[in-house]
């Protein structure tokens, strides 16, 4: 592994290393979501020789969701249920917009990620590259988030163990959950409270804006 | 300078709309070729070595013993049958597992992004390597490439004219078929130029060896 890479894994915390568990679909169906204004802010992820990495979010503003080429629609005309964040990943010079949808199951909190307007080169890379959710538990305080995302290698280890059977697919070693989201919840709830099912929470301070 | 921009930005909106990613492969281990063919450097422009201009694939035989002695994201290819591609793009380089199989008469590659570079660590870690595949054919020493066209698939899936397991992305169809299903759409369409992307196909030539 790159040098680099491994600094930026540190800086961005747990969160970012590639065992995070990715799903085809959403956690969400539009009746789980729900907003808490909590969120809006920017948030600190990290920290290299005192450049901060942060997080910025607000609500989405689905009345002018526009801004692509040409006029066009950019991808954030798909999400007009007025529960949606924008997320802009802020990593050194370069950021990456996701939208962020809170929810709650079984009276706990999530929140999914899912990249949006995504641009990679080279071209024939971006072919082949699929976006995918990635969720976990959260905690919204005045000055701090916390976030559980979901760990790859307790999902890996019930596979192997028979004790869980949902759709997924092994993509060179990184797991794709394809089962659909009713699946998913019923999986989270399973495994709400088990702390070994998620990663090492991170906590995120509020940066003044 | 603006037309290039737009023209520019179009095509890769074509590219983007156009490509069909799939979970599975299109090759089960039995199926594959091995071909010296596809052997050696290849460049979009048809320049001599020393003078290579725009893209470059090249094509080497997996050595997946020696790949693991620096990282083991080659483990899993070890049919003896893989083709390791080291595409140049826009300076750029990403490694892929490439294999070769012949359906009904064509020959066909699939695609496998193995080593590759994406700057953003949370969007790395939201974006998974899907497989591309397609035809190609072996003209001269050159290779031609014909992708199988997203807009052409999905119109025969929105009217009732094939059924494949896919799931439609913002900007794409993502096919979740298994290797079986796959493969049957694959020999049923494989000659009808209509699935292909209706454009001149993508030729790969093969590096000249300038005269001396």
């Amino acid at each position: 592994m790159k040098p680099r890479t491994v600094i930026s894994l540190i800086i961005m915390g747990m969160l970012v290393s590639s065992c995070v568990l990715s799903s085809l679909f959403p956690l969400y169906t539009e009746k789980d979501l729900m907003t808490d204004d909590g969120l809006i802010g920017k948030w600190q992820v990290g920290e290299e020789n005192g450049e901060k990495y942060y997080w910025i979010i607000e609500k989405l503003d689905t009345v002018n969701t526009g801004g692509g080429f040409l006029g066009t629609s950019s991808e954030w005309s798909e999400y007009n249920t007025s529960k949606t964040y924008r997320l802009v990943a802020v990593q050194d010079t370069i950021e990456q917009e996701f939208a962020l949808h809170l929810l709650e199951l079984d009276g706990i909190r999530y929140l999914d990620l899912y990249p949006v307007n995504v641009e990679v080169s080279p071209g024939f890379l971006a072919w082949h590259m699929v976006p995918t959710h990635i969720f976990g538990k959260v905690e919204i305080y005045k000055n701090q988030l916390i976030t559980h995302f979901f760990d790859q290698d307790f999902f890996v280890k019930l596979i192997e163990q028979n004790k869980i059977r949902i759709s997924h697919v092994d993509m060179n070693g990184r797991q794709l959950i394809t089962a659909e989201t009713d699946e998913l919840q019923k999986f989270a709830n399973k495994y709400a409270n088990q702390s070994q099912a998620f990663q090492k929470p991170d906590t995120l301070p509020r940066l003044p804006i | 300078m603006k037309t290039r921009l737009i023209l520019t930005m179009l095509i890769i909106i074509i590219m983007v709309v156009s490509c069909i990613p799939s979970l599975y492969p299109l090759y089960r281990d039995k199926d594959l070729l091995f071909d010296t063919r596809l052997l050696g450097l290849f460049n979009t422009e048809g320049n001599m070595i020393g003078d290579i201009g725009g893209d470059t694939w090249e094509f080497e035989k997996l050595d997946w013993q020696a790949e693991n002695k620096s990282g083991s994201d080659w483990d899993k290819f070890r049919s003896g049958k893989t083709y390791k591609l080291i595409a140049l793009e826009d300076g750029k380089n990403a490694e892929f597992a490439v294999h070769l199989i012949k359906l009904g008469k064509n020959f066909y590659l699939d695609f496998f992004p193995v080593k590759y570079n994406i700057e953003h660590v949370m969007l790395d870690m939201q974006l998974i390597p899907a497989h591309i595949f397609g035809k190609i054919e072996f003209v001269d020493n050159n290779i031609v490439m014909n992708w199988f066209d997203g807009e052409f698939l999905t119109n025969l899936i929105d009217s009732n004219k094939v059924k494949i397991s896919h799931k439609m992305l913002e900007n794409s169809i993502l096919l979740t078929a298994n290797t079986e299903e796959l493969q049957k759409f694959v020999r049923k369409y494989g000659d009808n130029t209509r699935a292909f992307l209706n454009q001149d196909p993508d030729t790969m030539y093969r590096n000249k060896i300038p005269k001396i």
